[in-house]
Protein backbone atom coordinates (compact mmCIF):
# COMPACT_ATOMS: atom_id res chain seq x y z
CA UNK A 1 0.00 0.00 0.00
CA UNK A 2 1.28 3.22 -1.03
CA UNK A 3 2.00 5.61 1.84
CA UNK A 4 0.21 8.89 1.60
CA UNK A 5 2.53 11.83 2.14
CA UNK A 6 0.96 14.87 3.77
CA UNK A 7 2.35 18.34 3.49
CA UNK A 8 1.57 21.26 5.88
CA UNK A 9 2.89 23.44 8.62
CA UNK A 10 3.46 22.51 12.14
CA UNK A 11 1.52 23.91 15.06
CA UNK A 12 4.54 25.90 16.19
CA UNK A 13 4.87 27.63 12.82
CA UNK A 14 1.19 28.46 12.87
CA UNK A 15 1.51 29.86 16.38
CA UNK A 16 4.53 31.95 15.41
CA UNK A 17 2.70 33.31 12.36
CA UNK A 18 -0.32 34.23 14.45
CA UNK A 19 1.91 35.96 17.00
CA UNK A 20 3.62 37.92 14.22
CA UNK A 21 0.31 38.94 12.76
CA UNK A 22 -0.95 39.99 16.19
CA UNK A 23 2.16 42.07 16.75
CA UNK A 24 1.79 43.73 13.36
CA UNK A 25 -1.90 44.31 13.96
CA UNK A 26 -1.16 45.86 17.33
CA UNK A 27 1.49 48.14 15.91
CA UNK A 28 -0.78 49.11 13.04
CA UNK A 29 -3.71 49.86 15.33
CA UNK A 30 -1.46 51.91 17.62
CA UNK A 31 -0.03 53.89 14.69
CA UNK A 32 -3.48 54.50 13.30
CA UNK A 33 -5.75 54.95 16.28
CA UNK A 34 -3.43 55.62 19.22
CA UNK A 35 -3.09 58.94 21.03
CA UNK A 36 -0.18 59.79 18.77
CA UNK A 37 -1.64 57.91 15.84
CA UNK A 38 -2.01 59.04 12.28
CA UNK A 39 -5.68 59.96 12.60
CA UNK A 40 -5.17 62.08 15.70
CA UNK A 41 -2.12 63.71 14.15
CA UNK A 42 -4.11 64.47 11.03
CA UNK A 43 -6.88 66.04 13.13
CA UNK A 44 -4.35 68.08 15.08
CA UNK A 45 -2.65 69.15 11.88
CA UNK A 46 -5.95 70.18 10.36
CA UNK A 47 -6.85 72.18 13.46
CA UNK A 48 -3.45 73.83 13.52
CA UNK A 49 -3.69 74.59 9.82
CA UNK A 50 -7.14 76.12 10.19
CA UNK A 51 -5.99 78.12 13.17
CA UNK A 52 -2.89 79.32 11.34
CA UNK A 53 -4.90 80.23 8.25
CA UNK A 54 -7.38 82.18 10.36
CA UNK A 55 -4.56 83.94 12.17
CA UNK A 56 -2.76 84.71 8.90
CA UNK A 57 -5.94 86.00 7.32
CA UNK A 58 -6.63 88.20 10.32
CA UNK A 59 -3.08 89.56 10.30
CA UNK A 60 -3.09 90.08 6.55
CA UNK A 61 -6.45 91.82 6.65
CA UNK A 62 -5.20 94.02 9.45
CA UNK A 63 -2.09 94.83 7.44
CA UNK A 64 -4.10 95.46 4.30
CA UNK A 65 -6.40 97.84 6.16
CA UNK A 66 -3.41 99.63 7.59
CA UNK A 67 -1.80 99.75 4.18
CA UNK A 68 -4.92 101.14 2.56
CA UNK A 69 -5.16 103.72 5.29
CA UNK A 70 -1.57 104.77 4.81
CA UNK A 71 -1.58 104.52 1.04
CA UNK A 72 -4.91 106.32 0.96
CA UNK A 73 -5.90 104.17 -1.98
CA UNK A 74 -9.46 103.86 -0.81
CA UNK A 75 -11.62 106.29 1.03
CA UNK A 76 -15.27 106.88 1.71
CA UNK A 77 -16.54 109.04 -1.12
CA UNK A 78 -19.04 110.58 1.28
CA UNK A 79 -16.26 112.14 3.29
CA UNK A 80 -15.63 115.57 1.94
CA UNK A 81 -12.93 116.57 4.34
CA UNK A 82 -9.41 116.33 2.99
CA UNK A 83 -6.15 116.48 4.80
CA UNK A 84 -7.28 114.96 8.07
CA UNK A 85 -6.97 118.27 9.91
CA UNK A 86 -10.64 118.41 10.82
CA UNK A 87 -13.23 116.23 12.48
CA UNK A 88 -15.23 114.21 9.99
CA UNK A 89 -18.36 114.26 12.11
CA UNK A 90 -19.30 110.78 11.02
CA UNK A 91 -18.36 111.17 7.42
CA UNK A 92 -21.66 111.62 5.64
CA UNK A 93 -23.38 114.73 6.95
CA UNK A 94 -22.86 117.97 5.07
CA UNK A 95 -22.28 120.49 7.82
CA UNK A 96 -21.90 123.54 5.60
CA UNK A 97 -19.07 125.19 3.72
CA UNK A 98 -18.67 125.90 0.04
CA UNK A 99 -16.64 124.07 -2.54
CA UNK A 100 -13.15 125.41 -2.95
CA UNK A 101 -13.74 125.69 -6.70
CA UNK A 102 -16.84 127.88 -6.29
CA UNK A 103 -15.04 130.08 -3.79
CA UNK A 104 -12.16 130.44 -6.22
CA UNK A 105 -14.55 131.35 -9.04
CA UNK A 106 -16.29 134.08 -7.03
CA UNK A 107 -12.98 135.51 -5.82
CA UNK A 108 -13.41 134.63 -2.14
CA UNK A 109 -10.20 132.64 -2.22
CA UNK A 110 -7.46 133.88 -4.52
CA UNK A 111 -4.04 132.86 -5.78
CA UNK A 112 -1.54 133.30 -2.96
CA UNK A 113 -4.06 132.75 -0.14
CA UNK A 114 -2.92 130.39 2.59
CA UNK A 115 -4.90 127.18 3.14
CA UNK A 116 -4.55 124.88 6.16
CA UNK A 117 -3.89 121.60 4.38
CA UNK A 118 -2.45 118.56 6.14
CA UNK A 119 -1.08 115.81 3.88
CA UNK A 120 -1.77 112.21 4.83
CA UNK A 121 0.91 110.58 2.69
CA UNK A 122 3.72 108.38 3.90
CA UNK A 123 6.45 109.72 6.11
CA UNK A 124 9.33 108.98 3.77
CA UNK A 125 9.99 108.29 0.11
CA UNK A 126 13.04 106.43 -1.13
CA UNK A 127 14.31 107.78 -4.45
CA UNK A 128 15.64 104.71 -6.25
CA UNK A 129 19.35 105.09 -6.93
CA UNK A 130 19.21 103.26 -10.26
CA UNK A 131 16.37 105.42 -11.52
CA UNK A 132 17.93 108.71 -10.42
CA UNK A 133 21.23 107.74 -12.02
CA UNK A 134 23.15 108.33 -8.79
CA UNK A 135 23.45 104.65 -7.87
CA UNK A 136 22.47 105.38 -4.27
CA UNK A 137 19.02 105.51 -2.72
CA UNK A 138 17.99 108.90 -1.33
CA UNK A 139 15.44 108.87 1.51
CA UNK A 140 13.34 112.05 1.52
CA UNK A 141 11.26 112.82 4.60
CA UNK A 142 7.90 114.62 4.60
CA UNK A 143 8.14 118.18 5.90
CA UNK A 144 5.70 120.45 7.68
CA UNK A 145 4.99 122.75 4.75
CA UNK A 146 2.56 125.66 4.50
CA UNK A 147 0.26 125.80 1.47
CA UNK A 148 -1.00 128.59 -0.78
CA UNK A 149 -3.58 128.69 -3.54
CA UNK A 150 -2.03 128.41 -7.00
CA UNK A 151 -4.98 128.22 -9.40
CA UNK A 152 -7.96 126.14 -10.47
CA UNK A 153 -7.71 123.53 -13.20
CA UNK A 154 -10.16 123.18 -16.06
CA UNK A 155 -11.64 120.11 -14.41
CA UNK A 156 -12.47 122.04 -11.26
CA UNK A 157 -9.58 121.16 -8.98
CA UNK A 158 -8.16 123.96 -6.87
CA UNK A 159 -4.41 123.57 -6.68
CA UNK A 160 -2.22 124.45 -3.73
CA UNK A 161 1.51 125.08 -3.95
CA UNK A 162 3.85 124.69 -1.00
CA UNK A 163 4.70 128.13 0.37
CA UNK A 164 8.39 127.24 0.03
CA UNK A 165 10.37 124.50 -1.64
CA UNK A 166 11.29 121.55 0.54
CA UNK A 167 14.43 121.63 2.67
CA UNK A 168 15.17 118.12 1.41
CA UNK A 169 16.97 117.84 -1.87
CA UNK A 170 17.04 115.29 -4.66
CA UNK A 171 20.11 114.51 -6.73
CA UNK A 172 19.68 113.56 -10.39
CA UNK A 173 22.51 112.30 -12.53
CA UNK A 174 23.30 111.39 -16.12
CA UNK A 175 20.99 109.84 -18.70
CA UNK A 176 18.88 108.02 -16.12
CA UNK A 177 18.41 111.21 -14.13
CA UNK A 178 16.96 112.70 -17.32
CA UNK A 179 14.99 109.52 -18.03
CA UNK A 180 13.23 109.49 -14.69
CA UNK A 181 13.15 113.05 -13.37
CA UNK A 182 9.45 113.53 -14.10
CA UNK A 183 8.43 110.16 -12.68
CA UNK A 184 10.55 110.42 -9.54
CA UNK A 185 9.66 114.00 -8.65
CA UNK A 186 5.93 113.47 -9.22
CA UNK A 187 5.88 110.21 -7.30
CA UNK A 188 7.87 111.71 -4.43
CA UNK A 189 5.39 114.58 -4.13
CA UNK A 190 2.36 112.31 -4.30
CA UNK A 191 3.73 109.76 -1.84
CA UNK A 192 4.47 112.38 0.80
CA UNK A 193 1.96 115.17 0.23
CA UNK A 194 -1.29 113.66 -1.03
CA UNK A 195 -4.39 113.86 1.17
CA UNK A 196 -7.68 112.04 1.56
CA UNK A 197 -9.27 113.96 -1.29
CA UNK A 198 -6.16 115.28 -2.90
CA UNK A 199 -3.27 114.11 -5.03
CA UNK A 200 0.09 115.79 -5.47
CA UNK A 201 2.72 116.32 -8.17
CA UNK A 202 5.78 118.44 -8.61
CA UNK A 203 5.46 121.91 -10.13
CA UNK A 204 6.00 121.78 -13.91
CA UNK A 205 7.24 124.14 -16.59
CA UNK A 206 3.72 124.43 -18.02
CA UNK A 207 2.51 125.77 -14.66
CA UNK A 208 4.96 128.63 -15.05
CA UNK A 209 4.47 129.19 -18.76
CA UNK A 210 0.69 129.38 -18.28
CA UNK A 211 1.12 132.21 -15.77
CA UNK A 212 3.56 134.23 -17.87
CA UNK A 213 2.70 137.59 -19.38
CA UNK A 214 3.83 136.77 -22.91
CA UNK A 215 3.47 140.34 -24.05
CA UNK A 216 6.49 141.20 -21.87
CA UNK A 217 8.61 138.23 -22.87
CA UNK A 218 7.55 135.21 -24.88
CA UNK A 219 9.51 131.97 -24.52
CA UNK A 220 8.31 130.96 -28.00
CA UNK A 221 10.58 133.69 -29.34
CA UNK A 222 13.61 132.61 -27.32
CA UNK A 223 16.78 131.88 -29.30
CA UNK A 224 16.54 128.54 -31.15
CA UNK A 225 13.34 127.58 -29.27
CA UNK A 226 11.35 125.23 -31.52
CA UNK A 227 14.18 124.95 -34.09
CA UNK A 228 15.39 121.54 -35.24
CA UNK A 229 18.95 120.23 -35.46
CA UNK A 230 20.73 117.10 -36.67
CA UNK A 231 23.64 116.79 -34.23
CA UNK A 232 26.55 114.58 -35.25
CA UNK A 233 26.92 112.98 -31.80
CA UNK A 234 23.87 110.79 -31.32
CA UNK A 235 23.72 109.25 -27.83
CA UNK A 236 20.43 109.88 -26.06
CA UNK A 237 18.53 108.89 -22.88
CA UNK A 238 15.88 106.37 -23.92
CA UNK A 239 12.90 108.49 -22.93
CA UNK A 240 13.98 111.15 -25.43
CA UNK A 241 12.85 108.89 -28.29
CA UNK A 242 9.33 108.97 -26.81
CA UNK A 243 9.09 112.75 -26.57
CA UNK A 244 6.64 114.65 -28.69
CA UNK A 245 8.29 116.48 -31.58
CA UNK A 246 11.51 114.46 -31.44
CA UNK A 247 12.45 111.99 -34.17
CA UNK A 248 14.85 109.10 -33.58
CA UNK A 249 15.60 106.53 -36.29
CA UNK A 250 12.62 107.77 -38.26
CA UNK A 251 10.10 107.48 -35.43
CA UNK A 252 8.42 110.30 -33.56
CA UNK A 253 7.24 110.21 -29.95
CA UNK A 254 4.11 111.45 -28.22
CA UNK A 255 5.18 112.12 -24.64
CA UNK A 256 4.84 115.64 -23.23
CA UNK A 257 7.92 117.17 -21.65
CA UNK A 258 6.31 116.89 -18.20
CA UNK A 259 4.78 113.46 -18.66
CA UNK A 260 6.02 110.03 -17.52
CA UNK A 261 4.02 107.18 -16.02
CA UNK A 262 6.71 104.60 -15.26
CA UNK A 263 10.43 104.48 -14.67
CA UNK A 264 12.91 103.52 -17.40
CA UNK A 265 16.66 103.33 -17.57
CA UNK A 266 19.27 103.26 -20.29
CA UNK A 267 20.53 105.20 -23.27
CA UNK A 268 20.78 104.52 -26.96
CA UNK A 269 22.65 105.72 -30.01
CA UNK A 270 20.60 106.95 -32.94
CA UNK A 271 21.50 106.12 -36.51
CA UNK A 272 19.56 109.20 -37.55
CA UNK A 273 17.68 111.84 -35.58
CA UNK A 274 16.17 115.26 -35.57
CA UNK A 275 16.31 117.17 -32.29
CA UNK A 276 13.78 119.89 -31.59
CA UNK A 277 15.03 122.63 -29.29
CA UNK A 278 12.76 122.83 -26.22
CA UNK A 279 15.02 124.72 -23.81
CA UNK A 280 14.57 128.36 -22.88
CA UNK A 281 15.79 130.43 -19.96
CA UNK A 282 15.00 133.89 -18.72
CA UNK A 283 15.36 136.17 -15.74
CA UNK A 284 11.91 136.65 -14.32
CA UNK A 285 10.49 139.75 -12.66
CA UNK A 286 6.99 140.52 -11.46
CA UNK A 287 6.09 141.93 -14.86
CA UNK A 288 6.83 138.60 -16.51
CA UNK A 289 3.70 137.16 -14.94
CA UNK A 290 0.04 137.93 -15.39
CA UNK A 291 -0.03 138.76 -11.67
CA UNK A 292 2.80 139.69 -9.29
CA UNK A 293 1.58 136.99 -6.93
CA UNK A 294 2.98 134.32 -9.26
CA UNK A 295 6.40 135.92 -9.18
CA UNK A 296 6.15 135.82 -5.39
CA UNK A 297 5.01 132.19 -5.38
CA UNK A 298 7.56 130.91 -7.89
CA UNK A 299 10.61 133.03 -7.12
CA UNK A 300 10.50 135.26 -4.03
CA UNK A 301 9.51 132.34 -1.82
CA UNK A 302 12.14 130.10 -3.35
CA UNK A 303 15.11 129.73 -1.06
CA UNK A 304 17.64 127.94 -3.21
CA UNK A 305 16.78 126.31 -6.49
CA UNK A 306 14.08 123.71 -6.97
CA UNK A 307 13.38 121.14 -9.66
CA UNK A 308 10.41 121.22 -11.99
CA UNK A 309 9.26 117.80 -13.17
CA UNK A 310 9.89 118.71 -16.79
CA UNK A 311 12.55 117.77 -19.29
CA UNK A 312 13.94 119.92 -22.11
CA UNK A 313 16.59 119.65 -24.79
CA UNK A 314 19.10 122.01 -26.32
CA UNK A 315 21.08 121.23 -29.48
CA UNK A 316 23.56 122.41 -32.08
CA UNK A 317 25.29 120.74 -34.99
CA UNK A 318 27.70 118.96 -32.65
CA UNK A 319 25.45 117.52 -29.99
CA UNK A 320 22.22 117.49 -28.01
CA UNK A 321 22.01 118.57 -24.36
CA UNK A 322 19.50 116.90 -22.08
CA UNK A 323 18.24 119.07 -19.21
CA UNK A 324 15.78 118.94 -16.33
CA UNK A 325 14.00 122.20 -15.56
CA UNK A 326 14.72 124.23 -12.44
CA UNK A 327 13.63 127.54 -10.90
CA UNK A 328 15.80 130.00 -9.03
CA UNK A 329 14.88 133.09 -7.06
CA UNK A 330 15.70 135.12 -10.14
CA UNK A 331 14.54 133.11 -13.10
CA UNK A 332 13.75 129.91 -14.94
CA UNK A 333 16.36 127.71 -16.60
CA UNK A 334 17.46 124.06 -16.52
CA UNK A 335 20.28 121.82 -15.41
CA UNK A 336 22.21 119.64 -17.86
CA UNK A 337 22.49 115.96 -16.99
CA UNK A 338 23.63 114.33 -20.23
CA UNK A 339 25.34 115.36 -23.49
CA UNK A 340 24.99 113.30 -26.64
CA UNK A 341 28.78 112.96 -26.76
CA UNK A 342 28.44 110.80 -23.64
CA UNK A 343 29.30 113.35 -20.94
CA UNK A 344 27.34 112.80 -17.74
CA UNK A 345 26.67 115.33 -14.98
CA UNK A 346 24.82 115.46 -11.66
CA UNK A 347 22.90 118.22 -9.91
CA UNK A 348 21.03 118.54 -6.63
CA UNK A 349 18.00 120.68 -5.91
CA UNK A 350 14.89 121.05 -3.75
CA UNK A 351 11.37 119.97 -4.63
CA UNK A 352 8.18 122.04 -5.06
CA UNK A 353 5.02 120.00 -4.48
CA UNK A 354 1.62 121.04 -5.84
CA UNK A 355 -1.58 119.56 -4.38
CA UNK A 356 -4.70 118.95 -6.49
CA UNK A 357 -7.85 119.22 -4.32
CA UNK A 358 -10.79 117.20 -5.60
CA UNK A 359 -13.77 119.27 -6.67
CA UNK A 360 -15.83 118.12 -3.65
CA UNK A 361 -13.42 119.64 -1.14
CA UNK A 362 -15.08 122.41 0.85
CA UNK A 363 -13.76 125.45 2.66
CA UNK A 364 -15.31 126.54 5.95
CA UNK A 365 -15.90 130.25 5.46
CA UNK A 366 -17.35 130.65 8.96
CA UNK A 367 -14.09 130.18 10.85
CA UNK A 368 -13.40 133.36 12.79
CA UNK A 369 -10.42 135.27 11.46
CA UNK A 370 -9.80 132.97 8.49
CA UNK A 371 -9.11 135.04 5.39
CA UNK A 372 -6.12 133.31 3.79
CA UNK A 373 -3.86 136.31 4.33
CA UNK A 374 -1.20 134.51 6.37
CA UNK A 375 -0.39 131.06 7.73
CA UNK A 376 -2.12 132.06 10.98
CA UNK A 377 -5.32 133.09 9.20
CA UNK A 378 -5.31 130.32 6.62
CA UNK A 379 -8.55 129.11 5.08
CA UNK A 380 -9.78 125.99 6.83
CA UNK A 381 -10.76 122.93 4.83
CA UNK A 382 -13.94 121.33 6.13
CA UNK B 1 11.69 21.76 5.41
CA UNK B 2 12.09 20.76 9.04
CA UNK B 3 10.54 22.48 12.03
CA UNK B 4 13.60 24.36 13.10
CA UNK B 5 13.91 26.00 9.68
CA UNK B 6 10.29 27.10 9.76
CA UNK B 7 10.67 28.63 13.20
CA UNK B 8 13.84 30.38 12.09
CA UNK B 9 12.05 31.73 9.03
CA UNK B 10 9.18 32.99 11.17
CA UNK B 11 11.56 34.78 13.52
CA UNK B 12 13.31 36.42 10.58
CA UNK B 13 9.98 37.56 9.18
CA UNK B 14 9.00 39.07 12.52
CA UNK B 15 12.30 40.91 12.84
CA UNK B 16 12.13 42.24 9.28
CA UNK B 17 8.52 43.37 9.80
CA UNK B 18 9.40 45.21 13.01
CA UNK B 19 12.38 46.91 11.37
CA UNK B 20 10.24 48.01 8.44
CA UNK B 21 7.60 49.46 10.78
CA UNK B 22 10.21 51.30 12.85
CA UNK B 23 11.91 52.73 9.74
CA UNK B 24 8.61 53.93 8.26
CA UNK B 25 7.54 55.63 11.51
CA UNK B 26 10.93 57.29 11.95
CA UNK B 27 11.07 58.52 8.35
CA UNK B 28 7.55 59.95 8.58
CA UNK B 29 8.60 62.21 11.47
CA UNK B 30 11.72 63.39 9.68
CA UNK B 31 9.77 64.27 6.54
CA UNK B 32 7.40 66.38 8.60
CA UNK B 33 10.32 68.35 10.07
CA UNK B 34 11.80 68.87 6.61
CA UNK B 35 8.52 70.20 5.28
CA UNK B 36 8.34 72.79 8.05
CA UNK B 37 11.93 73.89 7.41
CA UNK B 38 11.33 74.20 3.67
CA UNK B 39 8.32 76.42 4.24
CA UNK B 40 10.35 78.71 6.47
CA UNK B 41 13.14 79.02 3.96
CA UNK B 42 11.18 79.48 0.80
CA UNK B 43 8.20 81.64 1.66
CA UNK B 44 8.57 85.26 2.74
CA UNK B 45 5.58 86.76 0.98
CA UNK B 46 2.06 85.95 -0.07
CA UNK B 47 -0.32 87.50 -2.59
CA UNK B 48 -3.74 88.68 -1.43
CA UNK B 49 -6.93 88.57 -3.50
CA UNK B 50 -6.54 92.18 -4.63
CA UNK B 51 -3.00 91.53 -5.86
CA UNK B 52 -1.24 93.11 -2.90
CA UNK B 53 1.93 91.22 -2.07
CA UNK B 54 2.60 91.00 1.68
CA UNK B 55 5.78 89.95 3.46
CA UNK B 56 5.38 87.06 5.91
CA UNK B 57 8.87 86.75 7.42
CA UNK B 58 8.70 86.41 11.19
CA UNK B 59 12.19 87.91 11.41
CA UNK B 60 10.76 91.28 10.43
CA UNK B 61 8.38 91.21 13.40
CA UNK B 62 11.19 90.86 15.93
CA UNK B 63 12.26 93.88 17.95
CA UNK B 64 15.70 95.32 17.20
CA UNK B 65 17.56 98.02 19.10
CA UNK B 66 19.66 100.93 17.87
CA UNK B 67 20.75 102.92 20.91
CA UNK B 68 17.50 103.65 22.70
CA UNK B 69 15.44 103.27 19.53
CA UNK B 70 13.48 100.05 19.32
CA UNK B 71 12.15 99.05 15.90
CA UNK B 72 9.62 96.25 15.87
CA UNK B 73 6.74 94.71 13.95
CA UNK B 74 8.08 95.70 10.53
CA UNK B 75 5.52 95.13 7.76
CA UNK B 76 6.15 95.27 4.03
CA UNK B 77 3.51 95.30 1.31
CA UNK B 78 3.67 95.95 -2.42
CA UNK B 79 0.79 97.42 -4.40
CA UNK B 80 1.45 97.83 -8.11
CA UNK B 81 4.78 99.66 -8.41
CA UNK B 82 4.92 100.94 -4.84
CA UNK B 83 6.41 99.03 -1.94
CA UNK B 84 5.54 100.33 1.53
CA UNK B 85 7.55 99.59 4.66
CA UNK B 86 5.98 100.24 8.05
CA UNK B 87 7.40 99.66 11.52
CA UNK B 88 6.68 100.56 15.12
CA UNK B 89 9.39 102.79 16.54
CA UNK B 90 9.77 103.44 20.26
CA UNK B 91 12.08 105.51 22.41
CA UNK B 92 12.97 103.05 25.18
CA UNK B 93 15.24 105.52 26.97
CA UNK B 94 14.37 107.95 29.73
CA UNK B 95 15.22 111.12 27.85
CA UNK B 96 14.00 112.78 24.66
CA UNK B 97 15.57 111.49 21.46
CA UNK B 98 16.39 114.15 18.90
CA UNK B 99 15.58 113.71 15.21
CA UNK B 100 18.12 111.43 13.66
CA UNK B 101 18.74 109.36 10.60
CA UNK B 102 19.26 105.62 10.78
CA UNK B 103 20.36 103.18 8.13
CA UNK B 104 18.06 100.22 7.61
CA UNK B 105 19.52 97.42 5.50
CA UNK B 106 17.04 94.95 4.06
CA UNK B 107 18.40 91.41 3.72
CA UNK B 108 17.37 88.46 1.57
CA UNK B 109 17.23 84.80 2.62
CA UNK B 110 21.00 84.47 2.20
CA UNK B 111 21.74 87.51 4.34
CA UNK B 112 22.70 89.54 1.26
CA UNK B 113 21.75 93.22 1.07
CA UNK B 114 18.68 93.93 -1.06
CA UNK B 115 18.72 97.66 -0.45
CA UNK B 116 19.55 100.33 2.11
CA UNK B 117 17.35 103.21 3.18
CA UNK B 118 18.16 106.06 5.55
CA UNK B 119 14.90 107.36 7.01
CA UNK B 120 14.82 110.21 9.48
CA UNK B 121 13.31 109.23 12.83
CA UNK B 122 11.39 112.13 14.30
CA UNK B 123 11.94 113.51 17.82
CA UNK B 124 10.60 111.02 20.34
CA UNK B 125 9.62 111.53 23.97
CA UNK B 126 10.58 108.84 26.48
CA UNK B 127 8.43 105.79 25.85
CA UNK B 128 6.74 107.33 22.81
CA UNK B 129 5.78 104.96 20.00
CA UNK B 130 4.84 105.87 16.44
CA UNK B 131 4.41 104.04 13.19
CA UNK B 132 7.08 104.81 10.65
CA UNK B 133 6.20 104.48 6.94
CA UNK B 134 8.27 104.74 3.78
CA UNK B 135 7.39 104.24 0.11
CA UNK B 136 9.76 103.03 -2.58
CA UNK B 137 9.70 101.58 -6.08
CA UNK B 138 12.33 98.97 -5.29
CA UNK B 139 10.77 95.57 -4.57
CA UNK B 140 11.80 94.47 -1.08
CA UNK B 141 8.66 92.51 -0.23
CA UNK B 142 10.61 89.23 -0.15
CA UNK B 143 13.05 90.46 2.49
CA UNK B 144 13.77 87.95 5.24
CA UNK B 145 15.46 90.18 7.80
CA UNK B 146 16.98 93.63 8.32
CA UNK B 147 19.66 95.38 10.31
CA UNK B 148 19.82 98.88 11.78
CA UNK B 149 22.94 100.95 11.92
CA UNK B 150 24.52 104.37 11.66
CA UNK B 151 23.96 106.04 8.28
Amino acid sequence: MRERRERGITLIALAVTIVVMLILAGVTIDITLGDKGIINKAKEAAEKMNSAVEQDEAELNELLNELNEVMNSEWDSNIEIPGGNNETGGGGEDSGGESAGDLFDDGTIQPGDYVAYTPTGLESYVVNGNNSGTGMNQTVTKEDLKWRVLDKTQDGKVRLISANPTESTVKLQSADGYNNAVYLLDELCNTLYKGENATAKSLKIEDIQNKMNLSVWNYNNAASYGSTFNPSNKQYPLIFAQEMGQTVNGRSGSLDLSEQTSAMTGKGTASSWTVRYTYWNNSMGASNYVSPVYHELFHTAATGTYWLSSRCVGADSDGAYFYVRRVTSGGVNAWDLFFSRGLELSHTSRVRPVVYLESNVKIDTDVAGANGGSPDTAWVIK
Amino acid sequence: MNKSKIVLLAVVVVIVALIVVIVIVANGGKNEENNVQNNEVENYSTVLDDGTKVNTSEKLKEAKMYGNIQISNMRIAKQEEMTVIMADIQNTGESVLARQKVKITMLDENGETITEITPEIRELQSGEVYTFSAGMTEDVVNAKDYTIGEP
